[in-house]
């Protein structure tokens, strides 16, 4: 047991090249970083060969040189660099340039931020932090990255501190993966609460706001239906009127090339921006993003794109992969998700409503005709109550003067309100012809006897006509009542009709058989009279009374409109 | 003396004739109310009751209700025909505005005989 470490050291010992001067023990292995460590000239530097390193230096070296997590060692008051194989991916193109520098040289672009750090760790005080965004100039140009690290003040022998060890961990991928995932999680929910597609791109717009390093503006534009316009819905980070974000933009004008994007529905890069548009919005960042991607507001690369999104890129984004590119794509897609979902809704509430607004039209129908069947109601009763009243003081008028002239008054003024109810039951849209003519002979219809015949296709007469054509055949069956053939026993009364060709014109004849012998009268009464001039007028037709020996023949030509 | 016949009538034309008419058949009229509370407030002196319908805007069913609970028999005058009568008074005899006097009198005669058999049945 008391071999095994004396064992390790010789086995180091072994592994040392054989040009290593003694002393050097300690920077034995350690891969590349120990390769080039070994082989630098720290003669040219403050530190001296390495032989004469104090031992607290050595043993954070050899500790840093076997550890597999990125790791570097600064030392003396210059803060001369060390660091292992693990942290080349992190110090990137600055190696092997940045071994034996200051760190101050090495880390320009971010002393500033850490320099108070060092200035503590350098006074014995430690510090811890968590994935701290650094953007470094590790590849040549400013890229966004986060780490987490510690610095360790390392104290030399006297107990002054004569350097700092520092292990890194490279946050960059978890911290970024993060965001834009938590960024397509945001624009589903907010978009889960829009009403309406403006809402939807308001919302997304909205949304894209929660991940302005990614994205330090972005605008939605939707393509209009003449095919040669799209205009602004969102805009986040810059605002609608700026330069690179016109209200409406032309799909082949000069602001923004969205042909490609519009034809082939293919992503595509717009660079030099400050060329084209001046400055634009520098989000969070330091500096203006140079380029801005267009994509699609696609469901899928077949779909047709419905509009395009506009990002202005992180100027400090990784370059040399399309990460960014396929996350910007997936956000395109999310959004163009959410609008196809709400257009379908939309359709279906509008369809819905339109059902609604069917019903409530159906709705107002019904109350419009309910009002007018009460009108009606109100009129028919109103026109009864007047006839019941003239039926009062007529027989009031007329008592003890003239009985007949009564009864024939009285007679007259059923039937036009017997007429008055057939037009009420079909609600004044008018009466049929025969309902009428039946209506009118009815206070001479005797049980079991055939006196009547009625004979004729139907008809629809509007009420003007169906009163006129009322009073009148009341008018001719009491006259035959008095003269013609219902004053006997044997008399028969014809009613036939029927329509011209054209449909517009009735013929009607009134034909009485069988009653006493006819003669032409001497002078014509009211009844004939109203007859012949006044329902003439009325029904807009002619009228021909014959008095036959066989009884009398009345013939009408009316129009029907 | 006839029966007595309440005339309920807003038309004070009409209801002059019926007066006359009621007269003329024999009947004795107990009186004419021309507005529904009057109706509703009056005492029970007559036999018949001669309802129009409409009376100054309101309808005269709910004072048919209390005589159809009460036992007396009733005649519709109305201007409106029978399709305005609600079911519970269906039975009734309806006058269509205007009738003819022998229709009244054969209206009243129907109720009359069927108000005496109540009465000979209590």
């Amino acid at each position: 047991m008391q071999g095994l470490p004396r064992k390790m050291n010789l086995h180091v010992n072994e592994r040392l090249p054989p040009d290593q001067p003694l002393g050097t023990e300690f920077l034995a292995g350690g891969g590349e970083l120990g390769a080039a460590i070994r082989a630098f000239d720290w003669s040219t530097t403050p530190l001296g060969p390495p032989q004469a390193w104090p031992r607290p230096l050595k043993t954070c070296l050899s500790i840093m040189l076997a550890s597999r997590q990125p790791m570097w060692v600064w030392w003396g008051p210059e803060l001369i660099n060390f660091y292992n194989d693990a942290y080349l991916p992190i110090i990137g193109g600055k190696h092997p340039g940045a071994l034996g520098r200051p760190a101050r040289e090495v880390w320009a672009e971010i002393w500033e931020q850490i320099r108070e750090r060092i200035a503590a760790a350098m006074q014995g005080e430690a510090s811890y932090s968590e994935a701290e965004l650094l953007v470094m100039q590790r590849n040549g140009y400013p890229e966004e990255t986060y780490y987490t690290f510690s610095f360790s003040p390392v104290p030399e022998e006297d107990g002054h501190i004569g350097g700092i060890v520092c292990a890194n961990s490279d946050d960059t991928d978890r911290v970024i993966g993060a965001r834009r995932l938590a960024l397509l999680r945001e624009i589903a929910s907010r978009t889960w609460e829009a009403n309406n597609v403006a809402d939807v791109y308001a919302l997304s717009a909205r949304a894209l706001a929660a991940d302005p390093r990614d994205m330090p503006f972005a605008m939605i534009y939707r393509f209009e239906d003449d095919g040669l316009h799209a205009t602004l819905r969102g805009a986040t980070g810059i605002t609608a009127g700026h330069p690179a974000a016109p209200d409406i933009i032309t799909l082949d004008g000069a602001a923004w090339p969205v042909s490609d994007v519009v034809r082939h529905g293919h992503r595509r890069a717009v660079t030099r921006l400050n060329a084209r548009f001046g400055p634009v919005p520098k989000g969070p960042w330091a500096e203006e993003p140079q380029e801005a991607l267009m994509l699609p507001l696609a469901t899928s690369a077949e779909a047709a794109p419905r509009g395009v999104l506009i990002l202005g890129v992180n100027p400090y984004r990784r370059r040399g992969d399309d990460s960014f590119e396929n996350f910007a794509a997936l956000v395109a897609r999310q959004i163009a998700s959410a609008t196809v979902n709400m257009e379908t809704f939309e359709a279906e509430r509008e369809r819905a409503k339109s059902a609604d607004s069917l019903a409530l039209e159906i709705e107002h129908r019904r109350r419009i005709e309910r009002h007018q069947n009460l009108l009606l109601d109100e009129l028919n009763h109103r026109v009864k109550n007047t006839l019941a009243t003239v039926q009062a003081m007529a027989i009031q008028t007329l008592k003890g003067v003239d009985l007949a002239a009564r009864d024939s008054f009285l007679a007259r003024l059923f039937a036009l309100s017997s007429q008055h109810d057939l037009l009420t039951l079909d609600n004044w849209e008018g009466a049929s012809f025969e309902g009428v003519v039946r209506r009118a002979l009815r206070p001479w219809r005797e049980e079991g006897r055939m006196r009547f015949k009625v004979e004729g296709p139907a008809v629809h007469l509007d009420p003007k006509r169906a009163l006129a054509l009322g009073m009148a055949f009341h008018e001719l069956a009491s006259n035959a009542a008095k003269y013609g053939a219902l004053s006997n026993d044997t008399g028969i009364v014809k009613v036939t009709w029927s329509l011209e060709p054209d449909g517009k014109g009735l013929k009607l004849r009134w034909e009485e058989q069988g009653g006493p012998v006819v003669a032409q009268p001497p002078a014509r009464g009211f009844g004939l009279r109203l007859i012949e001039h006044g329902l003439a007028r009325e029904i807009s037709g002619k009228v021909t009374l014959d008095f036959r020996v066989s009884g009398l023949v009345c013939d009408w030509n009316m129009k029907l409109a | 003396m006839g029966a007595r016949v309440l005339i309920v009538e807003d038309e004070i034309v009409v209801a002059l004739f019926l007066e006359d008419l009621l007269a003329e058949f024999g009947y004795e009229v107990a009186g004419i109310v021309s507005h529904l509370d009057d109706a509703m407030a009056r005492p029970s002196d007559y036999d018949i009751a001669l309802l129009d319908v409409h009376l100054n805007g309101r309808n005269v069913f709910d004072f048919a209700d209390r005589l159809a609970a009460r036992g007396t028999p009733f005649v519709f005058a109305t201007g409106y025909g029978a399709r305005g009568i609600p079911d519970r008074h269906c039975a009734r005899p309806v006058l269509q505005k205007p009738f003819r006097p022998d229709d009244l009198k054969r209206a009243l005669e129907e109720v009359a005989e069927e108000g005496g058999q109540r009465r000979g049945v209590a």
